[in-house]
């Protein structure tokens, strides 16, 4: 109701002006309020009309990256495609998200879409729940040209996305530090966990850091080729992540949050900055065996779908890696529930 | 004072403003706005002739304007304080005025629309405020409009859209961006003001057009100028006229005006008098009139508007037979008259039925003391302590008009209906219209006449209508005649030898002939309807429209106005409501109707015939025949569409996207229906698995050939058709 009215309020605000106009004019006679009236009037109608005929032929669609982390800036693209012959104009997309996806801004307008046309723009949303994220509907608005009347459509775009736990590097530090202790203690570079003598090469792709670039071959091919190094395993780290529901109290989510986040900031610190393989095993989900950066989107998919479970039944799965890890560590330790 | 407590107090006065997200800092979109107030507050008082609030109201507003935009950032409110104040101030002088006060009420609104229009434009720190000065700066355009007497306001009122437009477009625009990336720069929605416009301009004629024009009761006080002196001392209803440019011949008058004359041989003499405007009219006297406009009549009907109104025949002419009248006067500075309580007989007659009509006259030359009015006026506006009103209801007053005078009659104008007019009446001629039933100077000559024209019938109307009629057909209207033979009766000359003559000649003949028919008649010269202007919504009337015509007595009904000059209407000249689309109809395409008429009669019966058929067919018969329109009708339809969107694509593009068409064709048919807003893409999530690297494959196509703007290939249109078909297979 609230809604439609916000779309009428200005039509009503002129429709009471016409009226009292017309009473006027037919009272004292004056032909330059019949103008003024019929000016309202077809200002009115086309107000009505143009914005209607504009979003008769408009569609939206939106594109959201796979994954993509709670809490950080990720980007979406919007395309509105217009399959009418006449251009639109001044076409605002609401970007409510819904299903935890908070744009910002949360409006996008185009001030021009041209006909057989479609715009795509980039718009910057933060999730604020993990799991399997829906976008909820889109609103496409269009009240050219004066904004008198607002014609507005929803598209249910079926865009989704799947969020994994914030990442700190920190975070995964601190946690990493007594098992820094326990193991070797080295802390080495990115480049140092590859082997400088085994790789292949392959063609550059967007994506690849300069720093890999083979500049003789590049050179010579007249074509950006790319080195990708063999990686040095430097031990084995488990992470043992209790998802039992029963293990935590009441408002265990947050907590079972957080501890997830300790999880995979270790994990990938394990992986990416030691060079270890990890094996990440849960009460209720099956185990990961993570052996090489490559397999690390599985990571983080499987801290994206982890849930508390109230049994442990889905828990059964083959562990895949080294059967003895070098140590093995549990976020939140200290924490109710939480196991070494 | 200390710095500190110096500090404290500027403090005070210069608090921030608490919601600054609100504050409008755009520099255009103020001086628009103040553009848009600066024209309204110059067309109202233009129009009102108010200069002293239109010098203060655009000095003020642009001092308002500046003051607003050099201190949006504060709070300001001491001078919310101030400013309240002196609305509740001017709200008060409003009140006051509008209570106690003869002017115009109108004048009194336009003067408080101006001054509340400066107060506010100090304290404009919000874009809402700007919207809302733009509103009341519309309120003055309307005030100006209905001030308006001429088509210059219209220059004006475009000027005022296209601000007024661009503006609501940008607020538009800042409106939508809130909380919004934009992509584009806010000139590539300049074309949609362009189309805008396009629209309003082709659009406007229709709705002006087709908007009914009623009349309704007036609410408020009537058009009346300012008071006019009056020129002599003792005034019994005499004539004055406006004495010409230049001329030493006349009495000076005392005030209000230039100077006058009685003398009708004087202003005979001089180049745009009316010969219709003296007490002795002569029907040998003819003078050409000028097209100068002399008046401006806004009224709801196209009415003629009496001015003299003449009894007594003389043979050669028309004379009053009392110029002396009743004299109404009134105390003080007041403009109201009520003409119904001077009893003449004119208003003892019994009216069924009638309609109230408002006429305000805008006098634009000097005229003479005639006051014109619509028959029968009941009530007079009239700038003037004093008038008088004649035994026929010609009125006058001791002045002469100036230009700028401005009076309002309302009349009482009978609705006649023909069958009550035609009943027969045993003799017309008793009571107080004996005189209008004189029969002196009736030549044989013209008896035989009426009796001749008249016909056999017992109705008064039907044969005043045969009068009419008579006249129309064997006379002609001719404005270069010899005058009459010295000593010969003019009306008989006129009927029975020279059978040319104008609208006076007519008038006096049908005058004549209805007297001799027994019938009380009597002859008015005035004003006819004028032209009237659809956008102005005037009736101009000018010299060349002074008109003569014919009142005729009907007992129970009053006086009815005939008028038998050639084109003029046959029967009663009923009052005729103007409307822009009667206007432009009579004017362009009054050739038109007869055939157009012929052409609906046609189609009627065409219709007839067609229903009486269906009607033999029975209802199983007309519902397969309505059966069978509507699948024509959604036959043709969808040819139109499939034309329609041929015509957009080219062939082999429009053959990818018949395809793609296709395969939701088949979707919807196995009961899986793509939602509206699904993309090529989602689409291909609906499909099997085997079929969506199909779909997706076939929704490229289809995305190349619908929006690319390019022509898609032979082989792609091939290949889009066979993966349509092993897609549909797989469904």
């Amino acid at each position: 109701m609230r809604r439609f009215l916000r779309s009428v309020g200005r039509l009503a605000f002129i429709g009471v002006w016409i009226v009292l106009l017309f009473l006027i004019a037919t009272n004292i006679q004056s032909g330059w309020l019949y103008v003024i009236i019929s000016f309202l009037l077809l200002l009115c109608a086309v107000s009505v009309v143009m914005p209607w005929y504009m979003m008769r032929r408009l569609r939206v669609r939106v594109e959201l990256p796979g994954m993509c982390e709670r809490g950080s800036e990720a980007q979406a693209t919007v395309f509105v495609e217009n399959a009418g012959r006449a251009a639109a104009f001044i076409v605002k997309v609401k970007l409510d998200g819904g299903g935890g996806l908070e744009f910002e801004p949360p409006g996008l307008v185009l001030m021009r879409v041209a006909g057989r046309s479609a715009a795509a723009q980039a718009a910057s949303f933060r999730p604020s729940r993990r799991g399997p994220a829906r976008m909820g509907a889109v609103e496409l608005s269009c009240g050219a040209p004066a904004g008198i009347y607002t014609v507005r459509r929803s598209f249910d775009t079926g865009a989704s996305t799947l969020v994994y736990p914030k990442i700190s590097q920190k975070k995964g530090e601190e946690m990493a530090g007594a098992a820094a202790d326990m193991s070797s203690g080295r802390r080495e570079k990115f480049f140092a966990l590859e082997d400088p003598y085994n790789y292949r090469l392959r063609e550059y792709t967007p994506g690849d850091s300069l720093r890999r670039l083979h500049w003789k071959l590049t050179a010579r091919r007249d074509r950006p080729i790319v080195r990708i190094h063999e990686r040095k395993i430097y031990g084995h780290a488990g992470i043992f992540v209790d998802n039992l529901r029963a293990s935590y109290g009441p408002g265990g989510d947050a907590e079972f949050e957080e501890l997830l986040e300790q999880a995979v900031s270790l994990a990938r610190y394990l992986l990416f900055t030691r060079g270890s393989s990890v094996t990440i095993a849960a009460a209720a989900a099956p185990e990961l065996s993570l052996e090489s950066p490559d397999s690390w989107p599985m990571a983080l998919k499987w801290f994206a779908t982890i849930r508390l479970e109230d049994t442990p039944a889905g828990a059964a799965g083959p562990a895949v890696g080294p059967a003895e890890p070098d140590f093995a560590f549990a976020p939140g330790a200290r924490r109710k529930g939480a196991a070494t | 004072m200390s710095a500190s407590t110096a500090a404290s107090i500027t403090g005070v006065f210069n608090a921030p403003y608490k919601r600054p997200g609100e504050i409008e800092h755009s520099l255009p979109l103020r001086g628009m706005t103040f553009l848009a107030v600066a024209l309204g507050i110059f067309v109202a008082g233009k129009n009102s002739e108010l200069f002293g609030p239109l010098a203060i109201g655009i000095g003020g507003t642009a001092a308002g304007y500046l003051f607003s935009y050099a201190r949006r950032g504060y709070s300001n409110w001491w001078l919310k304080i101030i400013l309240a104040l002196l609305m509740i101030a001017a709200g008060y002088v409003y009140i006051n005025q509008m209570l106690f006060s003869m002017r115009d009420h109108i004048l009194i609104l336009t003067e408080l629309l101006i001054y509340l229009q400066v107060l506010h434009s100090f304290d404009l720190p919000r874009r809402k405020d700007l919207i809302y000065s733009l509103v009341s700066a519309f309120m003055l355009m309307c005030v100006g409009g209905v001030l308006s007497l001429t088509v210059e306001y219209g220059i004006y009122l475009a000027v005022f859209i296209a601000i007024a437009l661009w503006m609501l477009v940008m607020f538009h625009v800042q409106e939508v961006s809130d909380r919004a990336r934009i992509r584009g720069e806010t000139k590539s929605a300049l074309p949609v003001l362009g189309r805008l416009l396009a629209a309003l301009a082709l659009g406007f004629p229709v709705f002006f057009v087709a908007i009914p024009r009623y009349q309704t009761h007036q609410f408020a006080n009537l058009p009346v100028s300012g008071q006019l002196r009056s020129q002599i001392e003792k005034f019994t209803g005499s004539m004055m006229y406006p004495e010409a440019p230049n001329s030493a011949a006349g009495i000076a008058g005392s005030g209000g005006g230039g100077g006058f004359t009685s003398s009708s041989d004087t202003y005979l003499s001089s180049g745009d008098a009316y010969f219709g405007f003296v007490p002795d009219l002569n029907l040998n006297n003819r003078a050409r009139m000028s097209n100068k406009i002399v008046m401006k009549v806004r009224t709801a009907r196209a009415m003629y508007h009496r001015g003299m109104v003449f009894d007594k025949f003389t043979g050669s002419g028309w004379k009053i037979s009392n110029l002396e009248g009743r004299q109404l006067s009134q105390a003080g500075r007041k403009s109201f008259f009520n003409l119904t309580t001077t009893q003449l007989p004119d208003y003892r007659y019994g009216m069924p039925d009638f309609q109230e009509v408002y006429s305000s006259y805008y006098i634009q030359r000097d005229l003479p003391n005639i006051i014109y009015a619509p028959y029968r006026p009941d009530y007079l506006y009239f700038p003037m302590s004093t008038i008088v009103i004649d035994r026929n209801l010609g009125m006058r007053v001791p002045a002469v008009f100036d230009e700028g005078t401005v009076y309002t009659a309302i009349s009482h104008v009978p609705r006649v209906d023909p069958a009550f007019l035609n009943m027969p009446r045993r003799n017309l001629c008793s009571g107080g219209v004996k005189a209008h039933c004189d029969q002196a100077f009736l030549t044989p000559g013209i008896r035989k006449l009426a009796a001749e024209a008249a016909g056999d019938s017992t109705g008064a109307l039907e044969r005043l209508v045969n009068i009419q009629k008579y006249l129309l057909r064997n006379y002609k209207y001719d404005l270069d005649i010899p005058p009459a033979p010295r000593g010969r009766n003019a009306v008989d000359y006129f009927l029975l030898e020279e059978k040319r003559g104008y609208c006076e000649h007519f008038a006096s003949a049908m005058v004549l002939m209805a007297r001799a028919q027994g019938i009380p008649a009597r002859f008015v010269t005035g004003f006819a309807p004028g032209e009237y202007n659809p956008i102005t919504g005037l009736f101009t009337i000018r010299g060349s429209d002074a008109h003569a015509w014919v009142e005729v007595f009907f007992p129970m009904a009053g006086w009815i106005t005939f008028d038998p000059t050639p084109a003029g209407p046959v029967g009663p000249a009923l009052m005729k409501q103007t409307t822009p689309l009667s206007f432009f109809l009579d004017r362009y395409f009054a050739g038109y109707r007869e055939p157009m008429q012929k052409l609906y009669m046609r189609l009627v019966k065409v219709l007839n015939t067609a229903t009486a058929a269906v009607k033999r067919l029975g209802a199983a018969g007309a519902a397969a025949l309505a059966c069978a329109v509507a699948a024509l009708l959604a036959g043709l339809i969808c040819l139109l569409r499939r034309r329609r969107l041929s015509a957009e694509l080219p062939p082999a593009n429009r053959a990818v996207a018949d395809a793609y068409d296709s395969v939701l064709r088949r979707l919807a048919r196995a009961r899986r229906p793509a939602p509206e807003s699904a993309t090529p893409l989602d689409i291909a999530e609906l499909l099997p698995a085997e079929a969506a690297d199909e779909m997706k494959a076939l929704a490229a196509l289809y995305s190349r050939a619908a929006f690319s703007g390019g022509e898609t290939g032979d082989d792609e249109k091939a290949e889009a058709q066979r993966l349509a078909a092993s897609i549909r297979s797989r469904i």
